[in-house]
Order: C-alpha cells, then structure tokens, then sequence
C-alpha cells in the first residue's frame, strides 16, 4: 500500500469518525432567484447572504455601486477582460449550476460565517475570476503578466483560509494557489482556469473561515493583480437532528457496497446529483433521470463515498 | 478635409493684415511698454530659467517635455515616447506645477495637471520657468513651479515664413510652419505643428531578452494663430486661438501581452488680451475661452470614457510706477468650469475668484516685492497666501535673492466629483516654502562665469491622496500627507566668445529630500520615506561649441534611483548631441539639423513597467525666408 493510499485511509477513517451523528451539506448558493448572466451585489440592510448554514457578509454602497465582500452571481462571460467583469468566473458557470458567488476581498479578506456557530467545514471548490485570470495572464494597465517580462519570474497569486475560534484568528492557514508561476519549468506554470476543490477540514470547527488573497505582484496601494476569486459549492458537516430534505423523492441504492458503478432507481423528476469523497471533495457530477440510473466508479479507490442529490438526500456509498 | 480647411481659415485671417501692411505708407512704431519687467512675470526672490525663441530653436525640442528633459532643471516623468509626461519641481507633485499661456492657467480643471507631451515649444516664442511656491502672484496649483508660455505681441513690417520638415527614428515625422506678417500696428503669425510615429521599438527586457513597443502610433496636429493690433499710442489688442487634436494608442506595458487603449485629446482655447498704457502705468484685461475633450477607449477592458470641460476666465490688473523706487500691482481674477464625464453624476460646475496684488520697491542693493492674495472658490476661501521676495546685490560680482510665500493648491473637480470616492469636503493643500540664492557673476574679455547656489525649503500640508480607508471599498481623495522638501540646486556655467567661435558649459546638480511626515497605509508610505517618482541626485552639464556655420551641443543628463509603486528603478544617464549646419538658398537661411538621443544607448526606465528606446535619431530641415517691408 502506497503512501497515498495510507494517507487516504487515514482521512477516511478520520472523517468517517467524525462524521457520526452528522451529515454532508453543501451550500450552493442556486435560491437567489438571479436568473442566467446576471449578479446580486446588494444584500440590502442585511449586508449579508444566506445559504443554510452559511453567511456571506456583504458590503454595498448605493451611492457609488460599490461593493466588497461577496457577491452572487451567474455571469458566464468569460472573455471580457477588465474591471467591468468583475463578476464572471472563468469558468463560465457555477460548479454544479448557474450560480456561484464571488469574492471582492480588497486588500482585507472575505469572510464565510456560520450561523450554527462552530461547525466543520470540509471544503470548497474555487476558480479564478475573469477579471483576474486574464490580469495574470496578459497583464492590464496596472498589474503585471505573471512571469513578467522575461516569463521567468517566480509569481503567484493564492488563497489563504484561516479559522475564527471565537474571537481567536488561526495563526496557521490553508493555502491554495490560483496561480503559480513559481516552477523553474516554465511549462508548470498554471492560471487556475476549472472549479477546484480546496480542503478545509484541517481547520477543524471554526465560527468562521477568513479567505484572502496574496499576489507577489504588490506595491503601495497593495496587491495589483485583482482582488477576487469565485467559489461554489461550500461543503461542511452539520448534526443529522437538523436535516430536512425539501424533495420528497428518495433514491433506491441497488447493491451497496459496489463494485464498478452504483445503480440507483430514481422516481423523481431529473434531478442533479454530486459524488464526493467522504470528506466532500467532488469527484464526479451529473444528471439523474426518472428510473434506472448508473453510475461509473470503477477508478475510484476502495472507500466510503457521498452521493448528493440536489436538494435531495444524502447517501454513503461503500465501494469494495 | 478638415485640416485644410483650418489651415484655410488660419491663412484668411492672415490675408487682411498683408493687405493692410501692403496699403501702409507711414510707419508710426508703436509705444513700447513703460515697465522694463513685468512684476508677476519676473518675481523677485525666485529663480527662473528663460528660454526664447532662438533657445527653444536651438534645443530642437519638439515639446515641454522634451525641453525640460534635456535641460535638467526638473525631473520629468514621461511614460514613454509620445506618451503622458509630467513633470515635478523640487520634490512636488505633477499637479502643483502651473502652466500658464499668455499670463491666464490653462490647467486641466479635472486632472489638475497638464500633459507636457502635447504642448509644442514650436507655437510659442518664449517660456520663462519659475522655479518655487508662486502661489501669491500666480493662484492654485503654483506650489513647485511655474511654466509661463508666451506669445507676445510684435508689430514688424517683415513677411516671415519658416518651414521646418524632420524625419527619424520610428518612424517620426514632423512638420512645422511659421507665418507671420505685420505692419506698425497690425499683425499676425500662423504657427503649425504636424506630428506622426509609430513610435516602435525594442527595448531590454528585465531579465533578459528583447521586448517591442507596440500600439504606439501618435498623430499630433496642432495650429496657433496670434493678432495683435495697436489702434493708437496707448491700447492694444490680442487675439490668440490655439486648436490642437492628439491622436495616441497607449502601448502596452513591459509585462502587458498587449493593449488596445487609445486616447484622443482635443483642445481649443481662445484668448482675447487688451493693454492699456496709461501715465506710469498699464492696465490689462483678459479674456479666455478654453474647450477641452478627451476619450479614452480601452476595447479589451470594454472601457469608454469621454470627459470635456470648459473654462472662462476673466483678468483685469493694473501695474502703476508709483514713483522712480516703487511699483504696485492690483489684479482681479474671476474663472468659471464646467466639466462632464460619466462618472460625475451630473456636469459639475465651479466658481473661482480671486484678488491678487503686488508692491515693489526698488533701493540702491535692495530690492523688495510683497505680493498677497485670496481666492474664493465655490464661495468658500482658500488659505490666504502672502510672498516676500528680497534681493541684495553684495557688490558687482555676488548678489543674494530669498524668497517666503505660502502657497496652494485647490482640490480638482475628480478630487471633489469622481464616483465612487469623489470628496467635496477636501482642502487646499497648503504650506510654506522659503528659497535663498546664492549668485556670482563674473565676466572678463574672454570669458563670462556664473555659479549659483540656491537652498530651498517646502512643507505643504492637507496633500491630497487618494486612498483606501478602513472600511471603504473604493478609494476616495483624503488630505492625509504632510510632505517636507528641501534641497539644494548648484548651477554654473562659464563661456568664452572669440572672433571665430564661442564655446559654453554649463552643469547643474540637485540634491532634493522629499519626504512624508507621518506614516500613510494605503498607499504605503512609511514616515520619512522619499516620495515615489522624486530622484534624490540629479545633474547634468553640458557643451555648446558654435561658430558661424556651425552649433553642437552636447549634453549629459544623470537621473538618480527613485522608488516607485512595486520595484525601485534604477537611475541613468543619457547623453544628447545636437548639430545644426546653417546655409543658404537664394540669400535666405538653410539649415540642417540633426539630433541624436540616448546617444550611448542606455537601457533605462522612468515610469515602472514603461519601456524608453535606446538610441534614436532626428534629421531635419528648417527654411527661412523673410522680406522686409519697409
């Protein structure tokens, strides 16, 4: 058994532990209602947005259109260079749907509460901006083109995620890089252009999760490269005691533990569906149509996996 | 098509004065003025540099940056060829260095600053820098320095006409025309200025390697028609008009794969200026009328920005000889702005008046000015701003000049209007400065020697930066800075005339501290920190050798390191030749010129991230035909 196998087994028996007398939830951010290609940057004299568990704290002032903090979003421009798109991902699109939401963090980090205060978090999937993705990839009028102008230098632009224990911020932080230009092989570097998943469960069960960026290309006025990333699908644990499925459809799981795919009968109508490691990370979607379903896992390790059915239930699937 | 008609309707406003001159039969010369110097033109206490219009021929500048480039006497922040270029006196901001034509401020009401790459030195016939606060003579904005453009007026029975055709490096092109035609109590003078390059060049990569200038085309045209009529001994008339349009892409920066911004500026100001010489004294009256445009478009960034503004201004000052040792001046100036962009919310006005005066007194070594004045803008007032100048002549050789003013600037209309971040209720920057010059002259049968030393000192506070406050997401103008500058400027020069040639040096050397007094986080800006863009070192000297065929000058710039935004940038040195060979075609003057800049090929920045080329050259003609009249 490999290391990473060893590693795996660990975080899956870790997980799975904690896990007990507890579910998966993941917010989605699909019920602001913005229809496609638009944004909501104004959370009105709440000054935040709410998905479940989860608040985004959002700052806006009406006199000037400004905002910071976070927005919603379903942009799906992903050409347009500059700060008029400011709310497209480049993606082009949420990671499961529509909506995703995006973070202006201005130099001072973007926060995600929890309203049922301290609570686990598993992860998130993350991407770049348009704004910013095409700033580091072809520079603009004030920030630079990662590499420079030999193409050698050593840029980057990532993601810290640090945990409020109360009013105690985490000295130690997660990072992810959105981009990083740090490899001596030119061909390594990468603009992070797909939705990514950021693990977060060694934060623990903080009250809240303080994510900014940090950009090596950084002068008086702070970082030049963009402030903004864009992030869907947070993932996090709650008690079972707390659930509630708004869909009445329940899927019947034929054969479990599986083998190579997971056949399912589903009665409802189509219905999106997410298959995650046990600790949230994605590693397959797609559609689920009225009756027999299946669903290919023969590449996937031995182990305890999640399948999420929007706004479904929550199945744990053991795969032999 | 338009072009021509301009020129068109440029030349029939010049026909009348030559069929007038032509019908002219007595010369009556007109009186000249009373004063041997103006009392706001020529300060007492300040130091000042004067170019005329043989000097501005000779440097073979094609535009205030350029001159100011090669001279040494400020440091200019030029973005690349043809591109924005500001400049900064003794450790000041662009925005605090005035420029005014014919006496009345033609500043960009909504920036606070003029861009340098767009005045041609060919339209005007002198430009007199004065170095320091000036605020007392001159109003909001004169803190560093003063750019004073001039056209004055001439009444000369000759038919003037020059033609100036240059090409160079970069695909440069220019062409220049001046006309002018008078009789003894009218005339006129067209001035042309055509400008295109590419602009195109390969400049060193940091790092390594070869990077090219792209997007870079400019396309320059500008005319000034200038009239001037005397009806009798004691008033007389000017009408000025000045069109200009600028066409310029804005090329990428060194580490921007590429750029599709283009910025088109269009400019016209009018001024109308009469003269009353009455008994011991003269009385002026000011008129001006300026409409300026500007559009910026950035497709890749789906930018479209359009501003204009207008301005009106009026003056009215009267200088008396009150007796054979004193002088006064009063003055009353009234402008009015009105200013558009899209990201004002609506077209915002403002109203600016001011009262202005001046005493001069004139003993056997002393001589002493005293200047005051108040502005009200907006109805509210600006600081009150007084000025002492004095100077003392020690014997024949040495004199000493000082000078202590307040001076100010008023916030622009983005400061108060930009949405977001637009604040109404800023302040004028303000302070004081105070200067002490130190000047020998020494002249014997074969050489002439001057040497001068000035110390100068400049603390303006309520400095307006935009910032970030705690908080805020969108930055927003806040007098936050406190900024101390002082420094020493030395200068010398020593010259030598024979019956064959005369050879010049000259050399100058700045040591300028400009730093803040209290730290500032947004920007970052530690507490007694040099400013960004403010060389600490700067010198240059330089060697003119001329005989009656002939003229080379050669000069050597030094630029020390200075902080910027992100990387500090290295200082540099560049070095300038000029050559001019005069001739003649049909009795009247040929000459060829030809000018080569960063002559040793220096790879070298002064804006971050903003490539300058390397070597490059300049050649060109200048026909010269006159016909005197009388």
């Amino acid at each position: 058994m490999n290391k990473q196998l060893i590693i795996l087994f660990l975080t899956l028996l870790i997980n799975f532990g904690s896990a007990q007398g507890q579910e998966v939830d993941t917010a989605l951010f699909d019920h602001f209602g913005i229809g496609l290609d638009s944004f909501l940057n104004d959370a009105g004299d709440f000054r935040f947005f709410d998905d479940q568990n989860i608040q985004l704290p959002n700052d806006y002032d009406p006199d000037f259109d400004a905002w910071q903090g976070w927005a919603i979003s379903s942009m799906t421009d992903t050409d347009t260079r500059g700060f008029s798109n400011q709310y497209s991902a480049i993606t082009g699109a949420g990671f499961f749907s529509d909506n995703y939401v995006v973070a202006g963090t201005f130099g001072g980090g973007s926060v995600v509460k929890f309203i049922d205060g301290p609570t686990a978090s598993l992860g998130m999937m993350v991407t770049n901006s348009t704004y910013a993705y095409y700033s580091m990839l072809e520079g603009d009028a004030f920030a630079k083109r990662f590499g420079g102008e030999s193409g050698n230098d050593p840029d980057f632009f990532l993601m810290s995620a640090r945990a409020y224990y109360g009013d105690s911020l985490s000295t130690d932080s997660l990072v992810i890089y959105l981009a990083d230009y740090r490899f001596e092989d030119n061909s390594k570097d990468f603009i992070m252009d797909q939705w990514t998943y950021f693990d977060l469960a060694p934060l623990g069960e903080p009250d809240s999760i303080l994510l900014r960026v940090w950009s090596s290309d950084t002068g008086a006025f702070g970082i030049n490269t963009p402030a903004y990333f864009c992030m869907d699908h947070f993932t996090y644990l709650r008690p079972m005691t707390t659930s509630t499925y708004e869909d009445p459809f329940e899927a019947k799981i034929l054969g479990n533990p599986v083998d190579e795919r997971i056949r399912l009968e589903w009665v409802g109508p189509s219905r999106p569906y997410m298959l995650a490691e046990s600790y949230g990370k994605p590693l397959a979607i797609g559609f689920l149509s009225q009756g027999m379903n299946e669903i290919e896992v023969s590449s996937f390790p031995p182990g305890i996996y999640m399948l999420k059915i929007k706004n479904g239930p929550l199945y744990k699937i053991l795969k032999r | 098509m338009s072009r021509i008609l301009t020129v068109g309707f440029f030349l029939i406003s010049v026909l009348p004065v030559a069929g007038q001159s032509l019908s002219d039969s007595i010369l009556t010369l007109p009186e000249v003025e009373v004063f041997s110097e103006r009392i706001r033109l020529n300060p007492i206490g300040n130091q000042q540099h004067v170019w005329t219009v043989k000097d501005l021929e000779a440097s073979q500048a094609h535009n205030l940056s350029d001159l100011l480039q090669t001279t040494g006497l400020s440091y200019v922040r030029s973005y690349g060829l043809g591109s924005l270029a500001t400049t900064s006196f003794r450790g000041s901001s662009a925005q605090q260095t005035l420029l005014l034509w014919n006496g009345v401020p033609i500043q960009n009401p909504m920036l606070g600053i003029d861009d340098l790459a767009l005045i041609p030195v060919s339209l005007v016939s002198e430009i007199r820098l004065t170095q320091g606060g000036n605020s007392a003579i001159w109003g909001s904005g004169a803190i560093g320095g003063t750019l004073a453009l001039s056209n004055p007026s001439f009444y000369s029975r000759n038919l003037e006409i020059n033609l100036g055709l240059e090409a160079g490096s970069f695909g440069w092109k220019r062409i220049s025309a001046h006309g002018s035609l008078g009789s003894s109590n009218l005339s006129s003078a067209l001035h042309i200025n055509l400008i295109s390059a590419e602009n195109r060049f390969s400049y060193k990569r940091d790092g390594g390697g070869i990077g090219y200038q792209s997007h870079a085309d400019q396309r320059q045209e500008s005319f000034l028609h200038e009239i001037h009529f005397a009806p009798g001994d004691k008033h007389r008339f000017s009408f000025y008009n000045w069109w200009q349009t600028a066409n310029r892409e804005i090329p990428p920066t060194t580490v921007q794969t590429r750029s599709e911004a283009s910025q088109f500026d269009r400019s016209f100001r009018s001024l109308l200026q009469w003269v009353h010489h009455g008994y011991q004294s003269i009385a002026r009256s000011r008129l001006a009328y300026f409409k300026e445009f500007l559009h910026f478009k950035d497709p890749l960034a789906t930018i479209d920005a359009k501003s204009d503004f207008t301005t009106v201004i009026h003056e009215l000052e009267n200088e008396w000889d009150l007796d054979s040792m004193h002088r006064a001046e009063i003055g009353l100036q009234q402008s009015f702005v009105t200013a558009f962009t899209e990201n004002y919310e609506e077209r915002h006005q403002q109203y600016q008046m001011a009262f202005f005066t001046s005493w001069r007194m004139n003993l056997k070594r002393w001589r002493l000015q005293l200047s005051a004045r108040q502005a009200l803008h907006d109805g509210d007032l600006t600081p009150f701003v007084p000025a002492l100048g004095l100077e003392y002549q020690l014997n024949r050789t040495i004199s000493w000049s000082g000078q202590m003013g307040r001076s100010y600037r008023a916030p622009t209309l983005n400061d108060k209007y930009w949405q977001p971040g637009g604040n109404e209720h800023l302040r004028s920057e303000q302070g004081w400065s105070m200067e002490s010059t130190l000047l020998g002259k020494w002249e014997s049968a074969s050489y002439t020697w001057q040497l001068s030393m000035t110390g100068f000192h400049k603390r303006i506070k309520d400095w307006i930066l935009w910032t970030l406050a705690p908080g805020d997401n969108f930055y927003s103008p806040q007098n936050i800075a406190d900024v101390w500058s002082r420094g020493v400027e030395l200068r010398g020069s020593v010259e030598t005339v024979t019956g064959k040639y005369s050879i010049k040096l000259n050399g100058n050397y700045q040591l300028v501290r400009s730093t803040n007094r209290q730290p500032i986080s947004t920007p970052r800006i530690s507490k007694g920190s040099q400013l960004i863009y403010t060389p600490k070192h700067q010198g240059g000297a330089g060697i003119s050798f001329i005989t009656k065929k002939f003229r080379l000058d050669y000069s050597q710039q030094w630029i020390g390191s200075v902080s910027t935004f992100t990387e500090p940038l290295e200082g540099f040195m560049l070095g300038t030749f000029i050559g001019r060979y005069n001739s003649q075609i049909a009795e009247q003057p040929l000459e060829v010129f030809g000018r080569i800049e960063n002559l040793w090929n220096a790879s070298y920045r002064i804006i971050e991230r903003r490539p300058m080329p390397g070597r490059h050259f300049r050649l060109g003609l200048l026909f010269q035909f006159s016909k005197n009249k009388s």
